[in-house]
C-alpha cells in the first residue's frame, strides 16, 4: 500500500507540474514568449501588489463581508501548509516548529471560513456557482480539514509512522504506510487537491502586481496628483 | 459537446498577449463580477459576465469550444459595454475590458467578424472619418452657426488660420448630432469666458478612431498613428477634449502607441484648472440639487473623479448628492463598447437602471461630462418616462457664467437657423 500511495503522490505531483508546463508550451505555440510584466516592474508597484496579495485589499474594498472569510481561509491555508512542512523536514527548522500552535488554530479556522464563505455566497448573496469543479474543490477542502481534525483529536494517528512515510516520499525511499485508515483517507484527498489546484493560485499574484504597475503608469500619464 | 472545426481556436489564442493568457488563468471564479456587472443585471446569463467569458476564453485557449458554446461566447463578448466595472471589483484585478477588446480583435483576425451593426458603424468611420457617415465639411459648422446666433463672444478660429496654444477637439457626436451640438458650443463659450486662446480643426478634425479599438478592429493602431502624425504635422501641443470616449482614445489609447507625444486634457480637467486659477468667474447662483454620473472612460479608465465634482461644488447654490453607486462603482449607462449597436434593448435597460439610481437620491437632475453618456441617460429617462433632467456639466457652468448660452437657447437658435 505504501508503494501504491507513493506512486500516487509522484503521479499527482507530475500531473500538477506537467499541466503547467504543457500550458506554457501551448501558449508559446500561439504567441511568442514575452517577459511578464511587459514593461519594467517598479519597486513601488511590486510592493503595493504584494500588500494587495497579502491583504486581499481589493476584495476588502468591494465586499468586506466576504473578505473576512476569504482572508481567514487563505491565511489559515498558508499557516497549515507551513505547519505541515514539519512532516517532510528533518530536522524541523525552528520557524516551522513555531508554527505548531498557529497551525492548530488554523486547522479550526480553515473549515470554519470555508463554511462561512459557502453560506455567504450561496445563501446570503445568492451567487450562482457555475461548475461542479467549484463544489468538488470546496468539498475536498472541507473533507481534508475534517479528516485532519479527526486525526488530531479523535483517532490518534501514528505521527512517527506518518513522518517516516512522508520523509520517505520526499527522499524517494518508499516505506510502508502507517496503519491508520484516517491518514490514508486524508492523504488521498490531499492528492486529489494537488491534482486540481486552481491555476489562479499562481496566475493571480502576477495579475495583481501587474495591475499596480498599470496604475503607476496611468498616474505618470495624468496631469495632476 | 463536439468541437466546431470552423472555430479557429489557435488563431484566437494567438491574438492575445502573454499577459492576457496569464490573466485568463487568474480567474478564481469567485463571482464578484456578476454582482456588479450592469449588463448581467439586465440579462443574467453566465456567458454575459466576466467569469463566464473568462471561462470560455480559458477553454478556447486550452481545447476549443463547441459550436453552441462558441455562439454564447460571442454573444457575451459583444453584450458588453467594456465599462470596466468587472476590473474594478475583481479581487484579482484582471484587466478585463482590455481583454475583451483584444479578444474581439483576435476573433476578427481569426476570421470571425463583429455583429453586423458594428461592422457598418466601423465602415462609416473608415469611409467618412466620422461615426455619423456625414461629409467632413459639416464637422465644424456648429462654430459658425453659434457665432451667427450670438452664442459666442467671438468667432471660433480654425487651427490652420490660427494655431493657438490649445486645440479644442469636439468629437463626432458634438460636431454632427444636432441634439449634442450644444456641448461643443458651450465648451467653446466657456473657453472664451476664461480667455483661453484656442482654435479647432473644423473639417480637418478626424474621428479619434477609439471606437475601432473598443469594437475590436485590428486596424486601430494604424489609424491612431495617422492621427498622431496629423497632430504632429500641425504642431499641436495641447488638446482639450469634451468627449469622454475621445479623451480615452486620444489620451490613453494613443499613449500606448506613441507615449508622451501630445498633452491631452479632458474639458473637466481644464475647466477645473481655470476655475482654481481664478480665470473662470462663476458669478451666478444655480440653485439646484443634482447627482453626478461618472462616465466609464473618464472615471474607471482614467481615474478622473475629483475634477468634475470640484467644478460642481464651485458653483454657488448647486448641491451635489451622490448616487448609491458612484466613483469607481458608477453603473454604466450602456453607451460604450458598441453595446448600443449590438444590443440596443440591453443598453436601454442599463440606462433606465442608472436613471432609477439617480432618482433614488431625490436630485432634480443628473449631470455628466460626456456627450455620449448624455445621450444614453436621456434614453434612460425616456424608457421609464422619468421626470429627471439630464444635463451636461457645461450647462451648469453656463447657467452660472453666461445663461444666454444655455442649452435651450442654443437648440432654439440652431433650429431657427435651419428653419426647423
Amino acid at each position: 500500500m505504501g508503494l501504491v500511495l507513493s506512486l500516487g503522490f509522484y503521479a499527482a505531483f507530475l500531473f500538477f507540474v506537467v499541466g503547467y508546463i504543457a500550458r506554457m508550451l501551448a501558449w508559446a505555440r500561439y504567441t511568442p514568449l514575452r517577459p511578464f510584466p511587459e514593461k519594467t516592474l517598479s519597486l513601488s508597484a511590486f510592493l503595493s501588489g504584494l500588500v494587495d496579495i497579502l491583504l486581499l485589499r481589493r476584495l476588502l474594498s468591494v465586499n468586506d463581508v466576504l473578505w473576512l472569510g476569504e482572508w481567514v481561509f487563505h491565511a489559515s491555508l498558508l499557516v497549515l501548509f507551513l505547519g505541515h512542512l514539519r512532516y517532510v523536514l528533518d530536522p524541523v527548522p525552528a520557524i516551522i516548529a513555531a508554527m505548531e500552535i498557529p497551525a492548530r488554530v488554523a486547522a479550526w479556522l480553515l473549515p470554519a471560513s470555508l463554511f462561512y464563505i459557502g453560506v455567504m455566497k450561496i445563501i446570503v448573496e445568492k451567487k450562482p456557482y457555475v461548475s461542479s469543479y467549484n463544489f468538488m474543490l470546496l468539498g475536498a477542502m472541507m473533507v481534508s480539514c475534517v479528516s485532519g481534525l479527526l486525526m488530531k483529536y479523535s483517532f490518534r494517528a501514528d505521527l512517527a509512522g506518518i513522518k517516516h512515510f512522508t520523509i520517505g516520499l520526499v527522499t524517494f525511499h518508499v516505506v510502508s504506510l502507517p496503519g491508520t485508515l484516517i491518514f490514508l483517507f486524508h492523504f488521498v484527498v490531499f492528492l486529489l487537491l494537488l491534482m486540481s489546484l486552481p491555476t489562479h493560485m499562481f496566475a493571480a499574484p502576477l495579475t495583481m502586481i501587474e495591475a499596480r504597475q498599470r496604475e503607476d503608469e496611468l498616474r505618470d500619464l495624468m496631469h495632476e496628483e | 459537446m463536439a468541437k466546431d472545426k470552423a472555430v479557429p481556436t489557435d488563431k484566437i489564442a494567438a491574438g492575445l498577449t502573454w499577459r492576457q493568457l496569464v490573466e485568463i488563468e487568474a480567474c478564481a471564479r469567485c463571482g464578484e463580477c456578476l454582482v456588479w456587472c450592469p449588463a448581467y443585471a439586465q440579462d443574467p446569463r453566465e456567458s454575459i459576465c466576466s467569469r463566464g467569458k473568462l471561462g470560455y476564453l480559458k477553454r478556447i485557449v486550452k481545447s476549443g469550444l463547441g459550436g453552441e458554446e462558441h455562439k454564447e461566447f460571442l454573444e457575451g463578448l459583444y453584450e458588453c459595454s467594456a465599462c470596466g466595472q468587472c476590473h474594478i471589483v475583481c479581487p484579482l484585478r484582471i484587466n478585463t475590458h482590455e481583454l475583451w477588446e483584444q479578444a474581439r480583435a483576435a476573433l476578427v483576425k481569426a476570421g470571425i467578424p463583429q455583429p453586423e451593426a458594428l461592422i457598418k458603424h466601423l465602415a462609416a468611420i473608415r469611409e467618412f472619418n466620422n461615426s455619423y457617415g456625414k461629409p467632413q465639411t459639416e464637422r465644424g459648422l456648429w462654430a459658425g452657426k453659434a457665432w451667427q446666433a450670438g452664442l459666442l463672444k467671438e468667432p471660433v478660429r480654425l487651427w490652420k488660420e490660427h494655431p493657438a496654444p490649445v486645440l479644442y477637439f469636439a468629437g463626432c457626436t458634438a460636431s454632427f448630432d444636432s441634439a449634442m451640438q450644444a456641448v461643443a458650443v458651450q465648451s467653446a463659450r466657456l473657453l472664451q469666458e476664461a480667455g483661453t486662446d484656442f482654435s479647432i480643426l473644423g473639417p480637418d478634425e478626424p474621428c479619434c478612431a477609439s471606437k475601432l479599438r473598443r469594437m475590436g478592429d485590428p486596424g486601430f493602431a494604424d489609424e491612431a498613428r495617422k492621427r498622431v502624425d496629423l497632430f504632429r504635422e500641425q504642431g499641436i501641443r495641447t488638446i482639450v477634449v469634451s468627449c469622454a470616449g475621445c479623451f480615452k482614445g486620444l489620451h490613453s489609447d494613443y499613449a500606448d502607441i506613441l507615449p508622451g507625444t501630445i498633452e491631452v486634457l479632458h474639458l473637466t480637467e481644464y475647466l477645473d484648472r481655470l476655475i482654481r486659477e481664478g480665470r473662470l468667474n462663476l458669478r451666478g447662483r444655480v440653485p439646484m440639487q443634482v447627482t453626478y454620473h461618472d462616465p466609464c472612460h473618464l472615471g474607471r479608465h482614467n481615474q478622473i473623479y475629483l475634477e468634475p465634482r470640484r467644478i460642481l461644488s464651485a458653483i454657488q447654490g448647486l448641491s451635489l448628492i451622490e448616487m448609491r453607486r458612484h466613483g469607481p462603482f458608477s453603473s454604466c449607462c450602456g453607451m460604450g463598447g458598441g453595446l448600443k449597436l449590438a444590443k440596443p434593448d440591453i443598453q436601454k435597460k442599463m440606462s433606465a437602471a442608472r436613471i432609477c439610481q439617480a432618482e433614488e437620491t431625490g436630485a432634480e437632475a443628473i449631470v455628466t461630462p460626456c456627450q455620449t453618456c448624455l445621450m444614453g441617460l436621456t434614453m434612460g429617462t425616456e424608457a421609464i418616462s422619468s421626470g429627471l433632467k439630464v444635463y451636461h456639466i457645461n450647462e451648469m457652468l453656463v447657467r452660472s457664467i453666461c445663461p444666454e448660452a444655455g442649452r435651450e437657447h442654443i437648440e432654439k437658435a440652431f433650429a431657427d437657423a435651419e428653419g426647423r
